[in-house]
């Protein structure tokens, strides 16, 4: 038997029953699957219907793993937080399933910023997408100019996040309600932002292109935010530099203030009591 | 033959290149949680954490083990790690961190190479050098993005420490000469004290 085939030559796609249907996975507007069932060839037909098995694997294949995001158990009467950071103006698309499970369990699910405002909620999740833009929560002035203007008070740094600020959001799951013989359930949550976020099904048909040129357009803008983070993160190591190189000084500095001050001291000390046993009229020395 | 071609790069981009950006979750002290990921024999796995908590006690314990509890790589109080395997068996993979002293936040991001058994099609169906090419250079435009995540991550932890160095630089020089002054006067003070009420030695 070709590999990962049962006898009846069926593979069951990751969740699905043993049909092969009703799978635990399901296709986005931003994934490109529809049908879930992946159907084995068996040796000797493989290399007659290599097309129609191509055809076929195509179809199951782009949604099986598609979807890269964290797969974890909820426990009943739990919280789980998650948080990202996402560039300011970046579109965030995402969704979030639950699988079934014993008992009656209930899962909410909600999306805050920074502020603590509520962006996105949902109650009893099963199957959920979710969507938002990206927007600083009303921070008063923009530090990042602060650093560049080269005019910026040393003791401010205390925080990376003041400096290079991106807004933050947190997602959070949490299970208070359900039954008492409820078990953990599996819950899968993926965030995407930037160029995995752009539905590029409506792009297709907007401007007329074809497959390929979709993809190669989808990897384009893959690649340019790919090279906006890359100079982003150039910029934070000159930062990481300037503070080295910044306190590399300070240290021969402050050591050798330290020694003045000490040999000073000491001097002074030595001239003092020789004057106060002068005054004495001790002659000791 | 061509429509299936390009239909399978589309397919393999639009998987490929869908990676999500490493959520941070916060670990409460005491407590293990854990991502699992099912997978198939040969993909390759690849997962990296950084943790974002700075400061004494900002460490994890993580644990990857494979299908049938078999531990495939440890962490013992780690501030960073990097995982890359293939996969054995087919199976769940699972990621569990904990810290069992003080709460942290860590960050998280695991990659698995989608199966599609595209090795055997593309030799069979003589499927054009291009296609190809284009289903590699979306594996490296992925692995770039990891890359690219754990370096950030690791530059904000290293850009705390050099502040903390240089605040403590500061601050404790500050504090030596203060003290080697206060010192100073103090044993005047008291050598003068020594002598004050005393008749000539």
């Amino acid at each position: 038997a070709a590999r990962g085939c049962d006898e009846k030559g069926v593979i069951a796609a990751r969740g699905c029953d043993e049909k092969g249907l009703n799978c635990g996975v399901r296709a986005s507007a931003y994934g490109r699957a529809r049908v879930l069932v992946r159907k084995c060839a068996p040796e000797s037909m493989k290399k007659k219907t290599a097309a129609a098995a191509a055809m076929m694997m195509l179809a199951a294949a782009a949604c099986v793993s598609c979807v890269a995001g964290l797969r974890f158990y909820m426990h009943p009467q739990s919280e789980q937080c998650f948080s990202d950071s996402f560039e300011e103006g970046r579109r965030v698309v995402g969704d979030v399933v639950v699988a079934s499970g014993k008992g009656v369990i209930e899962i909410d699910m909600v999306i805050k910023d920074e502020a603590g405002a509520v962006v996105w909620q949902k109650n009893n999740v099963d199957h959920a997408k979710f969507e938002f833009t990206s927007t600083a929560a009303g921070r008063g002035h923009d530090r990042r100019s602060r650093y560049h203007s080269g005019d910026h008070d040393e003791y401010m740094y205390d925080d990376d996040d003041d400096m290079w600020h991106s807004p933050k959001y947190e997602f959070c799951l949490s299970s208070h309600r359900g039954d008492s013989n409820a078990r953990k359930r599996r819950v899968t949550l993926n965030v995407h932002s930037g160029a995995s976020a752009r539905n590029y099904d409506e792009l297709a048909k907007e401007e007329h292109l074809s497959e390929l040129e979709t993809t190669l357009r989808g990897m384009y803008d893959e690649l340019t935010n790919l090279m906006q983070e890359v100079e982003h993160v150039r910029m934070r190591e000159d930062a990481l530099r300037v503070i080295n190189e910044s306190t590399n000084s300070r240290v021969v500095w402050y050591s050798a203030i330290s020694c003045v001050v000490m040999l000073a001291v000491g001097a002074y000390q030595i001239v003092y009591m020789k004057n106060f046993f002068r005054k004495r009229k001790l002659h000791v020395f | 033959a061509a429509a299936v071609a390009v239909a399978l790069l589309l397919a393999v981009w639009s998987c490929a290149a869908r990676v999500a950006s490493g959520l941070s979750f916060e670990l409460t002290a005491g407590k293990e949680l854990c991502f699992h990921e099912i997978t198939h024999k040969g993909n390759k796995v690849l997962a990296f954490f950084d943790v974002v908590s700075w400061g004494y006690g900002a460490y994890v314990y993580v644990k990857v083990r494979g299908p049938g509890s078999k531990v495939i790589k440890d962490f013992d109080a780690e501030s960073e790690g990097r995982v890359e395997f293939t996969a054995e068996a087919d199976g769940e993979y699972s990621f569990c961190f904990s810290n069992p002293y003080t709460a942290t936040e860590v960050s998280f991001w695991v990659n698995i190479e989608n199966d599609f058994g595209l090795a055997d099609v593309i030799k069979e169906e003589h499927v054009n050098d291009m296609v190809y090419s284009v289903e590699r250079l979306n594996s490296l435009v992925s692995a770039a993005k990891i890359d690219l995540s754990s370096f950030k991550a690791r530059e904000a932890r290293h850009r705390k420490t050099a502040e903390s160095n240089r605040r403590r630089v500061t601050f404790w020089a500050a504090i030596e000469c203060a003290l080697i002054v206060i010192v100073a006067g103090a044993q005047i003070y008291r050598i003068r004290k020594l002598f004050e009420n005393k008749r000539s030695i």
